[in-house]
């Protein structure tokens, strides 16, 4: 395992290395210029010069880079142009409300896909299966916004249970939190959750047909331990590897569902900061992104070793 | 000369001290509740010397005063001045003379010490400090409460300016003090203003908290707290309002402006301001090299259609840059350029085009205030019927206004907000030393002075004159196709009073109470 | 005659594939007695798989309908509540399968997958664990504590295919199902997994339904025989007489087929002509398109009927 984890920190550094020189250079091929983004339309080009130099565009290349990596390296990614605030710091702001509604349409996803998936695999065909296979287009054909104006006019509005955005940390009290983040984190939930519904019932309908659950049921072991044990546990694999690698997109922030509940959260962040070409900023968001996904990569091998006894060693 | 301003915009100015001092704000009355707002663009800081947007300078307003700020009309009203400035006759000096009784946030009485200080500061850190610097040649005290300004050529329009940024700040009161005093400008300090209220807390991009300042000079505030709210989505702005989570929303999607004005327990209401719907036409590259077919263009346009079907009657349609409303609107000039099928014949015939031409128009996605790629979709079928083909390049602000200033474009229609249609939008896009006319591309001797001469006038009576001939040359070459202006638009709880959408368009809350 | 262990009438299954609706089983009708081994021959598609399946009610797929009765010691499995039959599975009647890779679950340890199979009929952990045991060392597996605590993929495949007899075998069944047990072991293992299976079902006075298509083993292990062609049983009889003399002309094609001096050694030899196609069967007998014998008598149906004491066949040629 020692052996595992070393390997593995090496391939992260050498991927984070890779994508960092890659980030610098698209960042800067985007058309636009941020001096003139951080300049609206009336600046003169003497001024929009002297703003190339204050941010230390006119530096060449490699040099921007090291500046830039060198300081990355003691944690500072440097300053927005956009918000004149450290970069780190508006991360560390906003992380957190991404990460805490990401985790919660994680739980209600698992908790929708997987009786979901399990039971339309053991009804295959039948009402609950076709129910599910409804429910899983709805959840990935219908727009978020859409999905999302029609929750908050429902429950905030016309029923007045929830408020109708926002955000408010865990720190403000367990209820008020929750009732915060539960409509985005259903929004976001559902979508996730047809995914996963969709492959659990597709893995569960492979394992149910392998022999040993033949050989289970052969032998009299209860129908709901085969599904729920043997089928399960067996299914569950392949599908938390590739739920794993979609919490990596939700990390990454959802702009949309961000926008409509009004959370201040990784995907507006990001969204933004391209808008207006705010160069620190997009190379931070998107070099955090790909370390998130190089961690979860980790975090999936991780899991797949404990729940597959075939990748232990 | 006049040595003093317009007999109307001094009327105008009293009329809004009085309307400001009928306010009921009697002195013991304690402030009361927190009245929540929203606001649709982003809030990257509340910095006085970068205001990047109406957000921004909503905030400002709140938390600075300026030597003068601008009224719901759009009419300069004193603010730390005790008056409008004293103009010397040759255009080029203003005399500001200001109030005593005015304290910082921190207890600190205003001089002019802190107007030097200020404009020192903004006019060589300032996010926008060409505009004012292009003019302003010096900044200068006499004695602790006049202060002296000098330009470069006469330009009454600079004092737009102050009721959207370049806020007077207390003398000393830096971002460089950020490590030393822990405050921060950007983000909101305690002691560097002197506005109606004090920034308690600031959030980028998500909330800002200010605290009403019982020793304002304009009097205690009648509201105890204002928070302002960012909410990205005009949808969920309208859901917030009526989930009662915010009492005032700057915007909401255009077709429900109307029905929930009507609903009980709500209100709104809706002006021209002084932004604006066109579309700029590059005069230095074929097609639009030809003044006929920019004209032929601006007559096929039917901006009726556009500004009430599309835009829900949001935007004011005009062929001018001026509404109908305004003083310096010449309904003669605008029968020019409106829609007329006729004209949009002759001019293609003109141009020996009588089949249509092609062009490109370049629009902005997201764009800013209203959705342009809808109004564009109109403007193509218009253009259709008369065999103008209208191809659309989509791609984000910063992009387009890249291929500009590169002089790849033909044309783009967008909404742009100005600080004054009549002094802005007239010089920065077509007088010579405008900032956009680099790339607009438009030179014109001729104008440049219609435009001066305007300048040197507050008094539309006398500002009139010039404004035709600036108009009249604007018609005559067409260098843009002119929509309409944009309203603000905004609703709110029917509880809340002493607030009013403005010419500025961005939100006043200074004197809105709730209850 | 004593009624036998198990019996099945008239068996039928079908379900519906893309090409059609499939038989696997049309009208098959056998019986096991107490301790007897009976043979269940044909080549790959002939149903056979299927029908020993769907005998014990484990239909494949499990969409498939099935018709007819199955009588374990006179009582209907279809009859049975789903409880009832659950409380006969491994106690009565338990099965050994093909693959061994694929018959047991890989996340799950050897030790759990048999301890929990005792345990489901009763007793507590500790016995569980002692049977379990017992029966590795029975089934001469080397260090069974350890091979307790190891997952399927640590096993060679011998070794898993000891396991899985000893998961059939853990509760002392009286009936077998062994679907081709070691067809997927090499010669040396197959021998030595056939004597062990061999040794403990007498021990154990086991019956067993023993499914192959090599008539080597067959003939090494089973008291009878049936053959399966096509869904339907064609002979039937005892071991050796229907091996010496077999009177259908599937069974004589079928053992005319090896190769001399081979003494059956290995999987089905090919019969010549085409396999029939499943779903479009003709009428009569499903062997008339390769019987050399074929007749307008063939495309009536031919039940299959007593032909000599204890042995029958589906062919109206057939005689004693």
């Amino acid at each position: 395992m020692g052996r595992f984890l070393l390997g593995r920190a090496a391939t992260l550094a050498l991927v984070l290395f890779g994508a960092s020189v890659l980030i610098f250079i698209i960042v800067r091929a985007l058309p636009g210029d941020p001096a003139i983004a951080m300049m609206t339309s009336n600046a003169t080009p003497a001024e929009i010069e002297a703003m190339r130099r204050a941010i230390g565009l006119h530096l060449p290349l490699w040099q921007q880079y090291a500046v830039w990596v060198g300081s990355a390296l003691t944690g500072d990614l440097g300053r927005s142009f956009m918000y004149s605030t450290g970069v780190s710091g508006l991360i560390a702001d906003r992380f957190p409300v991404t990460l805490h509604v990401s985790l919660m349409a994680l739980a209600i996803a698992l908790l929708i896909a997987v009786p979901a998936g399990v039971f339309s695999a053991t009804n295959k065909g039948g009402a609950v299966d076709h129910f599910w296979r409804v429910f899983a287009m709805i959840g990935i054909s219908m727009p978020v916004f859409w999905q999302g104006l029609l929750m908050i006019m429902l429950f905030a509005v016309t029923l007045g249970w929830l408020p109708p955005g926002g955000y408010q940390p865990p720190s403000a009290g367990i209820g008020t939190t929750t009732a915060h983040v539960i409509l985005p984190a259903i929004c976001l939930g559902t979508a996730y959750a047809a995914t996963i519904t969709r492959m659990l019932r597709s893995s569960m309908l492979d394992v149910l047909g392998r022999e040993h659950i033949a050989v289970a049921r052969a032998h009299g072991v209860r129908e709901a331990t085969i599904i729920w044990n043997d089928a399960l546990r067996n299914a569950l694999i392949p599908t938390l590897t590739a739920a794993g690698f979609s919490f990596g997109y939700l990390l990454a922030g959802a702009v949309l569902t961000e926008v409509i509940f009004n959370l201040p959260g990784m995907g507006r962040l990001l969204y933004e900061s391209i808008l207006s070409r705010d160069y620190p900023l997009v190379q931070g968001l998107v070099l955090l992104n790909v370390a998130v996904f190089v961690m979860i990569n980790f975090a999936m091998d991780a899991l797949y070793a404990i729940l597959d006894p075939r990748i232990r060693r | 000369m006049d040595t003093m301003i317009g007999r109307r915009g001094a009327l105008a100015g009293l009329a809004g001290v009085l309307a400001s001092a009928s306010l009921p704000r009697s002195a013991g009355a304690q402030p009361r509740g927190t009245v929540t707002a929203s606001l649709l663009g982003n809030l990257p800081n509340i910095h006085p010397w970068h205001v990047g947007n109406v957000e921004t300078a909503a905030a400002n307003l709140l938390g600075f005063s300026n030597l003068v700020k601008i009224g719901p009309d759009g009419t300069l009203v004193p603010d730390l001045a005790v008056a409008l400035p004293t103009i010397s006759s040759d255009g080029l000096s203003y005399t500001f003379e200001l109030r005593r009784d005015v304290r910082f946030h921190n207890g600190d009485r205003l001089t002019s010490e802190d107007v030097l200080y200020s404009f020192d500061k903004y006019l060589s850190t300032g996010r926008r400090r060409g505009n004012l610097r292009r003019f302003i040649k010096n900044v200068e005290k006499d004695g602790d409460y006049v202060v002296r300004f000098t330009l470069g050529d006469p330009w009454t329009g600079w004092m737009r300016l102050l009721g959207y940024e370049a806020a007077i700040v207390r003398r000393g009161t830096d971002v460089v003090n950020e490590g030393a005093t822990g405050e921060n400008l950007y983000r909101g300090s305690r002691t560097a203003g002197s506005g109606p209220f004090i920034p308690k807390s600031f959030q980028a991009d998500v909330a800002v908290e200010f605290e009403a300042f019982p020793e304002y000079f304009g009097g205690a505030p009648a509201t105890a707290g204002i928070r302002l709210v960012r909410i990205p989505d005009a949808a969920t702005q309208l859901a917030n309002l009526r989930a009662g989570s915010v009492d005032i929303i700057s915007n909401c999607p255009p077709k429900d402006f109307a029905p929930t004005r009507q609903m009980r327990g709500f209100a709104g209401a809706s002006r021209p301001s002084a932004g604006i719907f066109y579309m700029p036409m590059n005069v230095a590259k074929p097609p639009f090299d030809n003044i006929h077919l920019r004209r032929a263009v601006s007559c096929a346009i039917d901006r009726e259609y556009i500004c009430d079907e599309i835009y829900s009657g949001l935007v004011t349609a005009s062929a001018l840059p001026a509404t109908p409303q305004e003083f310096w609107y010449e309904a003669d000039l605008a029968n020019q350029l409106k829609y007329d099928p006729d004209r949009v014949r002759f001019h293609l015939r003109q141009a020996g085009m009588p089949r249509g031409f092609t062009f490109e128009a370049i629009v902005p996605v997201p764009s800013a205030y209203v959705e342009a790629r809808e109004a564009a979709v109109v403007m193509q079928a218009n253009l259709a019927e008369f065999g103008i083909r209208m191809n659309m390049r989509q791609t984000d602000f910063v992009s387009m206004y890249r291929s500009a200033q590169n002089g790849d474009w033909q044309c783009f229609p967008h909404a742009s907000m100005q600080s004054s249609i009549e002094d802005y939008l007239i010089w920065n896009n077509y007088h010579k030393d405008g900032n956009q006319a680099q790339w607009m591309g438009y030179r014109n001797p001729a104008y440049d002075e219609a435009v001066m001469e305007s300048f040197r006038h507050l008094d539309p009576a006398r500002k009139r004159p010039s404004l035709r001939k600036v108009t009249e040359i604007l018609v005559d070459h067409c260098p843009a196709l002119w929509i309409g202006r944009l309203n603000a638009y905004h609703l709110w709880r029917a509880d809340i009073s002493g607030f009013a959408p403005r010419y500025s368009h961005f939100m006043d809350l200074t004197t809105v109470r709730k209850g | 005659m004593p009624e036998p262990l198990f019996e099945v009438r008239h068996l039928v299954t079908r379900f519906r594939t893309e090409g059609g609706e499939i038989r696997p089983s049309r009208d098959v009708s056998f019986h096991v007695a107490e301790g007897e081994v009976l043979g269940l021959v044909g080549e790959s598609g002939s149903g056979k798989s299927v029908t020993a399946r769907a005998s014990i009610r484990l239909q494949q797929p499990e969409s498939a309908t099935i018709g007819g009765e199955l009588l374990f010691r006179g009582r209907d499995l279809r009859a049975m509540a789903a409880e009832d039959l659950r409380g006969l599975r491994a106690k009565q009647i338990a099965m050994v399968v093909q693959d061994p890779a694929a018959a047991l679950n890989p996340v799950m340890t050897i030790g759990d997958q048999l301890t929990r199979i005792h345990r489901l009929h009763g007793g507590s952990e500790e016995a569980a664990r002692e049977a379990a045991l017992a029966l590795l060392k029975r089934l001469r597996i080397a260090e069974p504590e350890s091979r307790m605590a190891a997952y399927p993929h640590q096993l060679s495949g011998g070794m898993r295919q000891r396991v899985l007899i000893a998961l059939a075998l853990i509760c002392r069944p009286a009936l077998l199902i062994a679907d081709e047990p070691t067809t997927a072991l090499d010669v040396t293992v197959e021998a030595e997994i056939l004597a062990l299976l061999d040794e403990l079902r007498r021990e154990l006075g086991m019956a067993m339904l023993m499914i192959s298509h090599n008539l080597s083993v067959i003939g090494r292990l089973c008291d009878r025989v049936a053959v399966m062609y096509a869904g339907r049983i064609m002979e039937e009889g005892p071991t050796r007489a229907l091996l010496a003399e077999p009177r259908h002309p599937y069974t004589q094609a079928l053992l005319a087929a090896v190769p001399k001096g081979s003494k059956a050694d290995g999987p089905l030899p090919a019969v010549p002509g085409e396999p029939p196609d499943l779903a479009h069967l003709p009428p009569g007998c499903p062997f008339q398109a390769r019987c050399p014998g074929a007749a307008p008598e063939c495309t009536q149906d031919q039940p299959l009927r007593e032909i000599a004491p204890g042995r029958r066949a589906a062919c109206w040629r057939a005689s004693a």
